[in-house]
């Protein structure tokens, strides 16, 4: 029984010790995300042809930020990092940002690398560029081409079309949430209507207008007017789209004016 | 002194008092004004303020000269019985060309306080029309790039020229320092320059163990402003570029 005991004792003790040394002495740190991984942009253009890099906790810095190309020119922007976890916000740890300009068009690396406030390397991270001439008037990543009554260039401007289909086509790997219309009715009501893509409305004729008459009842000769109105009947249109990748969710406004009759 | 010298000076002196008194009162009465000129882009929202004495009310019978090309409305008004006030009149030109905007500053008895016309010059050519260094565009109004490009030359003569009517009162240069701060000069029409070699970025004072927070530009940018003058209407104006290259580590 002795042998036993002692057999059993040190077989325990062996386990504890063995336990004890399978935990890690450094904390599991999860990778810093990047986003997106694959990237293309316009030639000649900044518009969008940024790289976003989350931190994880004891990510600290981007280092050794390299392009593989002389025509594809990269540096860091942003730089926000913190040690302490932060709620409520979408970076716990805090990010990075890394901007990019394509001189030619052409596939390109950017690499570069997470480390830690001490210094030492925690991550490597490979992004692919692939850099287009890109008709830079009307561009956008998600936004293909949208129109009003056929026309791209309308908006922004003054029209004297009354009505028109407003049509919006995404770019590949984009989807369409929803339309929403805005503007002032004729009673001076602010209205957000949904609309189908492609479908026929009219556009609005009232502007904001804001008037305020004060006369005092103590004193007649004292009065105050104040009037506040939009030059134009605005009709504004609410883009809402999203990134099928990575879920990302955006939005863009579209703005039409027309002589307003109030 | 004589009796008679006596009385004619108090009568002298009484009318001299009342004319005074007199001249004051028709001094005190306040009216609106506005500019005599203004100036409109076409195509884009132009305004002008016109400044209310107190008791006006509205601004009442705008109207432009051509209803077609030159459409107005008021899109402002603060007024008060006892104090001054203003009202802002916005006008979108359609067309090049001479119009004339006239309307009337009412008081609440609808009566006519004072009329006012203003003539306004609507333009297509922007203030500036091209802007080079060293012989390269930097901007043209006639031919916009879009897009960003990097600029081909470290540096050289600027060149500002100007749409008629217009002059160049002042350019101011900034270019940033290897901290990444602005530094801002004025040079004349012609001058050589040397365009900026690292770009602005602003680092925060709180950086320390566990805390980085800065932020850059992609570029090394060259932030030139022009100060004109608009002939027309004897204002000043103020356009806005920058050139960029690409830069050196900081």
């Amino acid at each position: 029984m002795k042998i036993w005991k002692k057999f059993t004792g040190i077989a325990l003790a062996v386990c504890m010790a063995a336990a004890v040394m399978a935990v890690p002495n450094t904390q599991a740190f999860a990778k810093a995300s990047v986003n997106p991984k694959k990237i293309t942009i316009p030639v000649g253009s900044t518009y969008e042809t940024d790289i976003n890099i989350d931190y994880s906790l004891g990510d600290a810095k981007v280092t050794k930020i390299k392009s593989n190309s002389k025509n594809l020119y990269v540096k860091q922007t942003y730089q926000y990092y913190h040690d302490s976890l932060y709620t409520n916000t979408e970076h716990p740890y805090g990010y990075a940002t890394l901007r990019l300009y394509a001189q030619k068009p052409g596939k390109y690396k950017v690499t570069f690398q997470v480390c830690n406030a001490q210094g030492k390397k925690v991550s490597k991270h490979t992004v692919q560029v692939t850099a287009k001439e890109m008709n830079l008037e009307y561009y956008h990543p998600a936004l293909k081409k949208v129109t009003f009554a056929g026309k791209q260039d309308i908006f922004g401007t003054m029209t004297n079309k009354k009505s028109g289909k407003f049509k919006v086509t995404m770019q590949k790997g984009y989807k369409l949430n929803s339309i929403i219309m805005r503007y002032y009715d004729a009673s001076g009501k602010w209205v957000e209507r949904p609309i189908k893509n492609n479908s026929k409305v009219a556009l609005s004729s009232y502007a904001y207008k804001y008037e305020h008459d004060y006369k005092s009842t103590y004193d007649p000769s004292y009065w105050y007017y104040y009037m506040s109105t939009g030059f134009y009947a605005e009709t504004s249109f609410r883009v809402e789209y999203m990134n099928k990748n990575t879920k990302e969710i955006s939005v863009r406004y579209y703005y039409l004016y027309r002589k307003p009759v109030n | 002194m004589k009796k008679v010298t006596r009385k004619v000076v108090c009568c002298m002196l009484a009318i001299g008092m009342i004319a005074s008194l007199m001249l004051v009162s028709d001094v005190q009465a306040e009216a609106s004004t506005a500019p005599v000129k203004a100036h409109a882009m076409v195509l884009s929202q132009d305004s002008f303020q016109v400044n209310l004495a107190a008791g006006d009310y509205k601004i009442a019978n705008l109207k432009s000269s051509s209803k077609k090309n030159l459409i107005v409305r008021t899109t402002y008004v603060d007024a008060d019985s006892s104090d001054t006030g203003h009202a802002t009149i916005s006008m979108y030109a359609k067309k090049k060309g001479k119009y004339k905007v006239s309307f009337d500053v009412v008081d609440r008895n609808n009566r006519v306080r004072r009329h006012h016309v203003v003539q306004v010059f609507a333009t297509l050519e922007p203030a500036v029309k091209k802007v080079t260094i060293g012989g390269k565009s930097v901007y043209d109004a006639v031919n916009p790039v879009f897009g960003t490009r990097v600029f081909p030359k470290a540096g050289g003569k600027i060149k500002v020229k100007m749409t008629k009517g217009y002059s160049v009162k002042a350019i101011e240069v900034t270019t940033y320092d290897k901290s990444g701060n602005g530094v801002a000069k004025i040079v004349k029409n012609g001058k050589k320059i040397k365009l900026g070699q690292y770009r602005s970025k602003y680092v925060s004072s709180n950086n320390g163990p566990g805390y980085e927070y800065w932020y850059g530009d992609l570029f090394a940018d060259t932030d030139i402003r022009v100060i004109y003058i608009d002939k027309y209407t004897n204002e000043e104006g103020s356009w806005y570029t920058s050139v960029h290259r690409l830069a050196k580590k900081n």
